[in-house]
């Protein structure tokens, strides 16, 4: 059986999500003809928008729909002279819940994988450079996936800032809290004992 | 026939669907080979950390289609730990056997070279003699093997390479580039020590690659060159 050429459509645009197969594409159009037209208005006018309106913020290249994001415009974090350097949206607002860290970000939007063909120009690198010669941070804190590639990115950086008399930290890895040393695999053992730190009683 | 485990390294991997990954990897007994793998999302059975590159694995691979599931990763030895300049050499490693091997071809001694470069990496040692030694044993598993003699036989003072046709004195004018005899005859046996060879190693190589690769760029190149 054939849908009708609208519905169809409707599924097969659906399709262009993350995790949404052949069958979830059609339960969600059901869905939203069938109980929820309403939803799917507002879904359908949001989508529209952000699509059109939404950009990178000038100054760290997180996703805004203003020229400076919510963070970069804080006047609070403005005096705080650290910048932390994260690979994606989703690990800002992953370090904003901590509430440990009050000063700017950096989105890198990936990170350098020449196999996928993502170089230092696709990282707005240039972008950073650009700060970070206007003397405006006195610490970058490189807080980029404990990957192999999330390494090379940070090393990378590390290299570019250098000659600014910045100082430059990484985030630390190892063991994660609640985990068990015994399920931990070898690879992050072995960076938790050589990433030690002295202990005060 | 009953799969058997066999040591591995991860080149590259990428995501597919929510909690899979397909990687490629340079195994001792297949050569390289494509692989399916559940990579979790919950602490326990997370297995990104050992999905990483220059690692060595113990793998279990299943199915007979080109497309394996990996069904099994046990961490061999310790990872190679690069750093800078030497990481980025891996990547090269990485993005040159991704682009140019081909899938299920047994390739025991380029494992072997494999391995031996990443450890001489980690060990920074001095970058160039490593990639243009592993770039001999890569066109040689290609079947692109060098043929020096020429360069020992003929009297010319310089030579041409071409490709499928080998090294050809400058007798006749071509707009290739021209690489000095003793350089050649250097490099022919392995005696890599003067910076010019080395330097004439790297072109002869880029030019034989450039080839290859039907002169599209390697990625990995760009991060050595950002920094002068």
């Amino acid at each position: 059986m054939k849908f009708s050429p609208l519905v169809q459509e409707l599924i097969d645009s659906l399709r262009c999500l993350p995790g949404v197969g052949a069958k979830t594409a059609q339960r969600m159009a059901f869905h939203i003809l069938e109980r929820n037209r309403h939803g799917g208005q507002k879904l359908a006018h949001t989508l529209a928008l952000a699509v059109e309106e939404v950009g990178h913020c000038q100054q760290c290249r997180n996703f805004t729909e203003q020229d400076l994001c919510s963070i970069c415009q804080s006047p609070k974090r403005q005096f705080i002279e650290t910048l932390c350097i994260v690979e994606g949206p989703a690990d800002v607002i992953a370090i904003e819940q901590t509430g440990e860290f009050q000063g700017l970000y950096f989105v890198l939007m990936g990170h350098l994988s020449p196999i996928d063909g993502i170089g230092p120009d696709d990282l707005g690198l240039d972008i950073l450079t650009q700060q970070l010669a206007d003397g405006q941070f006195k610490e970058i804190i490189l807080a980029t996936n404990p990957t192999v590639e999330g390494e090379a990115t940070a090393h990378y950086i590390a290299e570019l800032a250098q000659q600014y008399n910045i100082l430059i930290s990484r985030i630390a890895h190892g063991v994660p809290m609640g985990g068990e040393l015994e399920f931990v695999d070898g690879n992050t053992l072995s960076h938790a004992l050589n990433g030690r730190k002295s202990y005060q009683p | 026939m009953e799969p058997i485990e066999q040591l591995a390294f991860v080149l590259h991997s990428r995501p597919y669907r929510e909690h899979q990954q397909i990687v490629e990897l340079l195994t001792k007994d297949d050569g390289k080979v494509s692989a399916i793998v559940y990579s979790g999302k919950t602490n326990k059975s997370n297995k990104k950390g050992l999905l990483q590159p220059f690692c060595p694995l113990n793998v279990l691979l299943k199915g007979r289609n080109q497309l394996k599931n990996l069904s099994r990763i046990e961490v061999s030895e310790k990872s190679y730990l690069l750093k800078g300049n030497h990481l980025y050499s891996g990547f090269y490693l990485n993005e040159l056997l991704v682009r140019l091997l081909g899938e299920m071809n047994t390739c025991p001694d380029l494992f072997n070279n494999y391995q031996l470069s990443l450890s001489l990496l980690s060990q920074k040692q001095p970058i160039e003699p490593i990639l243009r030694k592993f770039e001999l044993d890569l066109l040689d598993e290609l079947g692109f093997s060098l043929d020096f003699s020429p360069v020992f036989e003929q009297a010319a003072k310089s030579f041409y390479y071409v490709p499928e046709e080998g090294f050809i004195p400058n007798t006749e004018k071509l707009r290739l580039p021209l690489f000095k005899k003793e350089h050649l005859q250097a490099i022919g046996q392995q005696h890599l020590s003067d910076a010019d060879v080395l330097h004439s190693n790297k072109l002869l190589m880029r030019h034989i690659f450039n080839g290859l690769l039907d002169g599209k760029p390697l990625n990995s190149r760009k991060l050595f060159t950002k920094q002068k």
